[in-house]
């Protein structure tokens, strides 16, 4: 554990992402403190800049406080990202290790079945369905998991294929463990690191598609989030810039703090593949 | 002296387990003559010839000594001199010749390289070294890819390309390790008849003594860097002075000397025959190939015996012995346990049988799951077969001592054990399940002598007080003439002589058995018998 968290702190980029993602679950998690009452609220006169009358990041159309929308907005954002993940790695990780394991037709059928999903574009497939089952936060969730899954069964699979022919896997069978057993408890254990830098990619994808969706209005209308902000300051952007830069920047800030933390935990992880960094 | 080396010393990183990889190395090789550094993994033979060649990486300063080549100081050279020096005056042959040859480029250009980097000019020159190393029809050979030769063809290659400007000194890393035992004498035989043709002085590392008895003038022996016996090859191996020697020496297996005593056999426990497993390669569109990986393979063993299970790679041996434990289904034929067909069992059917059928794998880095501990690895065969978990581990714990490592070693990883260790684990995971049936595939091909001979001893201690039936294939004809009671010899796919361990040694039936026999290195040297360890 020392040794992966020295191997980890050796990229400096990590370390920043690290600190930054660190920030904004402290953000998300105090925001009833710092800003209490709903950002719903009105707060103070619309269209105020930065700084003016207590609105740090100023107002709103409806003299909202940007500040308040973006600490809540994190909560959801957040959510929205470590849900989706979740759900997606679920699907990508069985279907993906049956493949990888099983091999044969079912490999070939689930791999059929996944190629079938990876050349619908993901992100009409994304609007599509959540129109279909209405905006609600479990639509989208569910949205952002389908249409996430695939990558995730791909790289399964091809580490399974990899590892079931290993001496070890063949010694698990010759026990007579049974086949979920050999799956999880031999297999997945040496196939995890991918997983989880490929999870840490994900959450930035995931919060990203959230935010893209929310922008063109098909965000949960009960909760704030960091692309509702944006999309409601977009028609007033030259009138009021502030209501669409910052949350903009809350989204570069995590997506960026995500992919640099994926790319610590890729070198972390798989330390022969590490670029030469000084 | 074409080489001659003075007081070489180099050193190892900070923080390796010891201070030097090379100390005090002094050796010397003359015109015309073949000199063996012999050693285990880890004692710094490799680093010698790579430290003479001018190879050494970045991480492995040369600290001390000299090193001469026909008079040359080869630490006072600049880098470009050396490059001169590589290929015109000393050559150097590598373990693996699968990756020392570039595959996309045809054998003959690489082989044209090698001359035109050092200007002489190739035409002709080529195919005539292709000859040189006796390669059948050497024109096309050198129109070729690499991935279309086989190993023995490529390591000649390598040779003749070592041999293109003809150097005054050849260093052979390990060049017949990863060869078939029939291979391997041929590449000897080549290697002794240049070097006699032309008066190479020639640097042979291996770890093998049955090599060095073929093919060494003298030897050189090293342990943990440094030599620690040298002098000529016929006194080394039959007197050795040093007691490192004497135990290598004394682990190396020697043949058997009865006649074929055969065994008392009893009722058959397991019964192969008419098995047949066919590989079917190709896609939907283009034609598959077919091997025929086993066909014609019957054999019976008897409770208490050890048949050996012997061949080259490729042979189907290993396949053989994986369609018993059903790693491998095969589409035909009878695998009769105590007269159940093992064959047609489902997955669930065949659990009660894992029990008593267990396996000991080849490759001890491989074997064991890197991300449990020894204690889990060992327990949980039984467990999944429903023994209670604190029994189980207290089982476990038991067969550790039994293997002779330490009871700490529960809570380990597989990583922390040497080769050696990791193998006993392998076996303790497999007595765990208290089997009637072992089958081994090449449990001890993976180690050094010395913890080879421990394996074994080990193996033969438990086989005897479980008395235990084992299939036991290897490809080295000298493990299986010490373990085993019966040989089965396999070639390509089929098992083509079986019988007593004496009677096929001593009186073998089949053209390819004697051809095995042959290609044994130092057939005609018999290990001294050195008594036991004082």
């Amino acid at each position: 554990m020392r040794d992966f968290w020295a191997r980890f702190s050796r990229n400096r980029g990590a370390v920043v992402g690290l600190v930054i993602l660190v920030l904004v679950m402290l953000m998300a998690a105090l925001a009833p403190v710092i800003f209490p009452g709903t950002p719903w609220d009105m707060a103070a006169a619309p269209f105020l800049p930065p700084g003016e009358m207590g609105m740090l990041l100023g107002s709103d159309s409806l003299g909202r406080d940007v500040a308040s929308g973006i600490a809540h907005g994190a909560r959801v954002s957040l959510m929205v990202g470590a849900v989706s993940t979740v759900a997606a790695l679920g699907i990508g990780v069985t279907l993906g290790a049956i493949a990888g394991y099983a091999g044969g037709w079912v490999d070939d059928a689930l791999m059929r079945f996944t190629e079938f999903f990876q050349t619908i574009p993901s992100f009409i497939l994304a609007i599509l369905l959540v129109a279909i089952f209405s905006p609600s936060i479990a639509s989208i969730v569910f949205a952002i998991a389908i249409v996430s899954w695939p990558p995730v069964a791909r790289v399964v699979r091809a580490e399974f294929l990899g590892l079931r022919s290993r001496e070890f896997v063949q010694a698990a069978e010759c026990l007579g463990k049974s086949r979920i057993a050999i799956m999880v408890g031999d297999i997945l254990p040496n196939a995890l690191s991918p997983i989880v830098v490929l999870a840490s990619l994900m959450v930035a994808t995931a919060i990203l598609l959230e935010s893209a969706l929310s922008f063109l209005g098909l965000g949960d209308p009960n909760l704030m989030t960091w692309g509702f902000l944006i999309g409601s300051g977009r028609s007033v952007i030259r009138l009021a810039w502030w209501m669409s830069v910052f949350p903009g920047v809350a989204i570069f800030l995590t997506v960026l703090a995500l992919n640099l933390v994926g790319e610590g935990l890729s070198d972390a992880l798989n330390p022969r593949l590490a670029r030469g960094r000084a | 002296m074409i080489l001659s080396i003075e007081g070489l010393t180099v050193a190892l990183p900070p923080g390796a387990d010891r201070r030097h990889a090379i100390e005090d190395i002094s050796l010397t090789v003359a015109q015309g003559e073949i000199l063996c550094v012999v050693g285990e993994s880890g004692s710094g033979k490799s680093i010698t010839a790579n430290a003479v060649m001018g190879l050494l990486p970045k991480n492995l300063p040369l600290r001390a000594g000299r090193m001469l080549l026909d008079g040359i100081d080869l630490r006072a050279q600049s880098p470009e001199a050396m490059r001169q020096l590589r290929g015109r005056r000393m050559a150097m042959i590598f373990q693996e010749p699968m990756t020392a040859l570039n595959p996309l480029m045809k054998v003959g250009d690489q082989i044209g390289e090698a001359l035109s980097v050092h200007g002489v000019a190739e035409r002709g020159r080529v195919v005539e070294l292709l000859a040189a190393v006796n390669l059948p029809d050497p024109a096309a050979i050198a129109r070729s890819h690499p991935f279309r030769l086989s190993g023995g063809q490529r390591q000649r290659v390598m040779i003749a390309m070592a041999l293109a400007l003809e150097p005054a000194l050849l260093i052979a890393d390990e060049p017949t390790t990863a060869l078939d035992v029939t291979t391997q004498m041929q590449i000897l035989r080549l290697i002794r008849d240049i070097q006699q043709r032309r008066g190479t002085g020639v640097l042979f590392i291996t770890h093998d003594f049955g090599v060095v008895a073929e093919i060494a003038d003298r030897v050189a022996v090293m342990q943990h860097g440094r030599i620690v016996e040298q002098g000529l090859a016929t006194d080394i191996l039959n007197h050795p002075q040093h007691p490192y020697t004497q135990a290598l020496i004394r682990a190396v297996p020697g043949f058997p000397k009865g006649g074929g005593a055969s065994v008392e056999r009893g009722p058959p426990l397991l019964q192969v025959s008419g098995v047949e497993k066919t590989y079917r390669r190709g896609g939907w569109f283009s034609a598959s190939t077919v091997v025929r990986a086993v066909h014609d393979a019957d054999f019976t063993l008897t409770r208490g015996e050890t048949l050996g299970l012997v061949g080259e790679s490729g042979s189907g041996k290993s396949t053989l012995a994986r369609c018993v434990v059903r790693l491998v289904t095969p589409e035909k034929g009878e695998i009769l346990f105590h007269g159940d067909d093992l064959r047609p069992l489902s997955r669930a059917a065949m659990k009660p049988y894992r029990r008593r059928v267990q396996m000991i794998f080849q490759d001890p880095y491989a074997s064991l799951n890197p991300r449990k501990k020894v204690g889990e690895i060992i327990a949980e065969g039984p467990i999944t077969h429903g023994t209670p978990r604190a029994e189980a581990w207290a089982r476990a714990e038991t067969l550790l001592a039994t293997v002779r490592l330490d009871p700490s070693a529960m809570d380990r990883f597989p990583h922390e054990f040497s080769g050696g260790q990791r193998q006993r684990i392998g076996i303790a995971r497999a007595l765990a399940m208290q089997p009637e049936l072992l089958i081994a595939d090449e449990p001890v091909s993976a180690l050094d002598v010395s913890v080879q001979a421990e394996v074994l001893a080990l193996l033969a201690e438990i086989r005897t007080r479980e008395n235990l039936t084992m299939l036991f294939i290897t490809h080295d004809l000298r493990v299986a003439a010490q373990v085993c009671d019966r040989i089965a010899v396999m070639q390509r796919g089929a098992i083509v002589e079986q019988g007593p361990v004496g009677q096929v040694f001593a009186r073998p039936a089949h053209p390819y058995t004697q051809q095995l026999l042959d290609s044994i290195p130092g057939r005609a040297w018999t290990p001294p018998d050195l008594g036991e360890v004082a």
